[in-house]
């Protein structure tokens, strides 16, 4: 079970002056269950991928399998949830809770249902009874994101693909958004994250596929993308394969400020060692 | 001779329509031609203190004045905010006509000014954005750094003495804001005065001076180099860069000297390995 993407290519504008490819010939698998980071800089193609991914854009050519179904028919959108960018902007509701049930409300599913799924799916992202009952709109920017992810989990999706989901939050929030969405992810839901901030995706990701003009540059797990990608990595890793470079004992398959420290100083203690 | 300061905040109050304070006793000087970056948490009081630097705020008490002209007096308002203009975070909610173009010269026309003297400022905006070659777009149909230039185009054509940039860049992605950040310098390079709140700290590594707000109140203010070196920065909702955070704890275990300041990736690897092999 997977979303499987085969020789996918996509222009904007076909066939006039103004064509743009966005996507090139592109072929990779999103396994099931797994926690899978897409980056790439702005422009490379992530934003058009997404659009694919959710039959909002069809390709051009080649083919998109959800757990085997093809992606643009209808049945697939309720095993993939999408939360895009600033997703607040789409809150609408005079509660959180009605925007929250407007997902299931539109699956014809019991009252009783709907309002189990409402709450289930505000404990999962932190927003209590006493919020729900609030307008979204007297809620913080964090809590307003949160709620909008609530949304879409209402709706059950065994995909959630979220698209640059922290943008825009101070370092507090983004931490406490990223805290829940691992909790939604721990539960069974299969999450697709797309971001630029490379050292965010390397904190919570299993997997990762790098973007590169309209390409796949990379695709492995997050520990390969660490050793061996020739981009993209977060500047602690490219210290840290500086200073092996130069000869020195250290792991450069690092890239949290506490690993890379942890190197170091076990460096310097090895050396001392090695002259008594 | 006109004074080197531009914005004088005099000790200033205010609080929400519901009682909650906002601005607890804040006292800023802005001089003539600085770069100066607010930053702080979410929610610490950064907008409300921006809105109260041209008037769309008038403070409970304490006093705001613009090249001398308190911002309390209805009179002085109009010119006011054509000496401080504005750009707002949302790009796609600051437009307000058809056609790039005719959007930035709303703006002078509301001041006035001959057509040709109209038309005159609407070019040079354009051009001092590189946005000439999308004049007759939509705005809507722009990108998002495309849109922000074009709100930048529009302020740019009141032709301020300062302008007020509100997280401009939180709703880009890293190509947006390298697009910005560029005219940000072309319009510090014109002698303008800026005002540059964000939460984004890389984007400010080099502005005159960092103002770092928490709860309400005015925390920091000096420049950029001596600004990490303070404690509790996280717990003020600042994001220290990785690298910077274990420059800080290598400094801390003698690994590197106090006044070590990071500048390369790869002047920090020769200064570690130097330590590492006992130089």
């Amino acid at each position: 079970m997977s979303i499987t993407l085969r020789n996918i290519s996509y222009s904007y504008n076909r066939g006039t002056s103004a064509q743009t490819d966005a996507i090139e010939n592109i072929s990779f698998e999103i396994r099931k269950g797994k926690f899978t980071g897409i980056v790439g800089d702005s422009g490379a193609g992530k934003s058009t991928l997404i659009r694919l991914l959710n039959g909002l854009l069809k390709p051009d050519s080649g083919t998109i399998t959800i757990d085997g179904m093809n992606a643009a028919i209808p049945e697939v959108k309720k095993i993939v949830g999408v939360l895009f960018q600033n997703p607040e902007k789409q809150l609408f509701c005079t509660t959180g809770y009605e925007d929250i049930a407007f997902g299931p409300s539109n699956m014809e599913l019991d009252e009783n249902e709907i309002h189990q799924r409402v709450v289930e799916a505000g404990e999962l992202v932190g927003i209590d009874q006493n919020q729900l009952n609030k307008s979204p709109f007297k809620l913080s920017g964090g809590e307003q994101r949160r709620l909008a992810m609530a949304g879409v989990l209402a709706t059950r999706p065994e995909y959630l693909i979220l698209d640059e989901p922290t943008s825009g939050m101070d370092a507090e929030g983004r931490q406490t958004f990223l805290k829940y969405l691992q909790a939604v992810h721990s539960r069974g839901t299969t999450v697709v994250m797309v971001s630029h901030q490379i050292s965010e995706i390397l904190s919570v990701a299993e997997e990762v596929i790098l973007i590169r003009k309209g390409k796949v540059g990379f695709t492995g797990s997050t520990e390969d993308f660490i050793t061996r990608s020739r981009s993209h990595v977060p500047p602690i890793t490219s210290l840290m394969r500086n200073i092996k470079h130069r000869g020195f004992d250290v792991d450069n398959a690092v890239f949290t400020v506490d690993d890379a420290l942890s190197q170091i100083l076990k460096c310097r203690d090895n050396r001392k060692g090695d002259k008594r | 001779m006109r004074s080197e300061t531009i914005i004088k905040v005099d000790n200033i109050y205010h609080s929400y329509p519901d009682g909650t304070p906002a601005l607890n006793g804040i006292s800023l000087d802005i001089k003539r031609g600085e770069f100066v970056a607010l930053v702080g948490k979410n929610g610490c009081g950064k907008s409300t203190l921006i809105k109260h630097l041209n008037g769309l705020l008038i403070p409970d008490k304490g006093v705001v004045t613009v090249n001398g002209m308190d911002t309390s007096l209805p009179s002085n308002l109009w010119t006011i905010r054509q000496m401080v203009g504005m750009v707002f975070q949302n790009p796609d909610t600051q437009f307000v006509r058809t056609t790039v173009e005719e959007d930035v010269a709303f703006g002078p026309e509301n001041l006035a000014l001959s057509s040709e003297n109209i038309k005159k400022r609407t070019y040079k905006a354009l051009s001092d954005t590189s946005m000439e070659e999308f004049r007759d777009r939509e705005p809507k149909s722009l990108s998002g750094g495309q849109m922000q230039r074009a709100a930048i185009a529009g302020v740019m054509a009141m032709d301020p003495e300062c302008i007020i940039f509100d997280e401009v860049t939180s709703m880009l992605d890293q190509g947006g804001r390298r697009e910005i950040l560029t005219y940000l310098n072309n319009i510090r390079s014109s002698g303008r005065t800026i005002i540059y709140v964000t939460h984004m700290l890389e984007e400010v590594l080099n502005a005159d001076r960092i103002v770092l707000m928490n709860n309400n109140e005015i925390r920091y203010t000096g420049p950029p180099s001596e600004f990490f070196m303070q404690e509790g920065l996280e717990e003020m909702g600042i994001e220290v860069p990785d690298i910077i955070q274990l420059i800080r704890r290598l400094q801390q275990a003698n690994i590197i000297e106090p006044e070590f300041h990071f500048t390369d990736i790869n002047r920090l690897a020769d200064r570690i390995c130097r330590s590492l092999s006992g130089i």
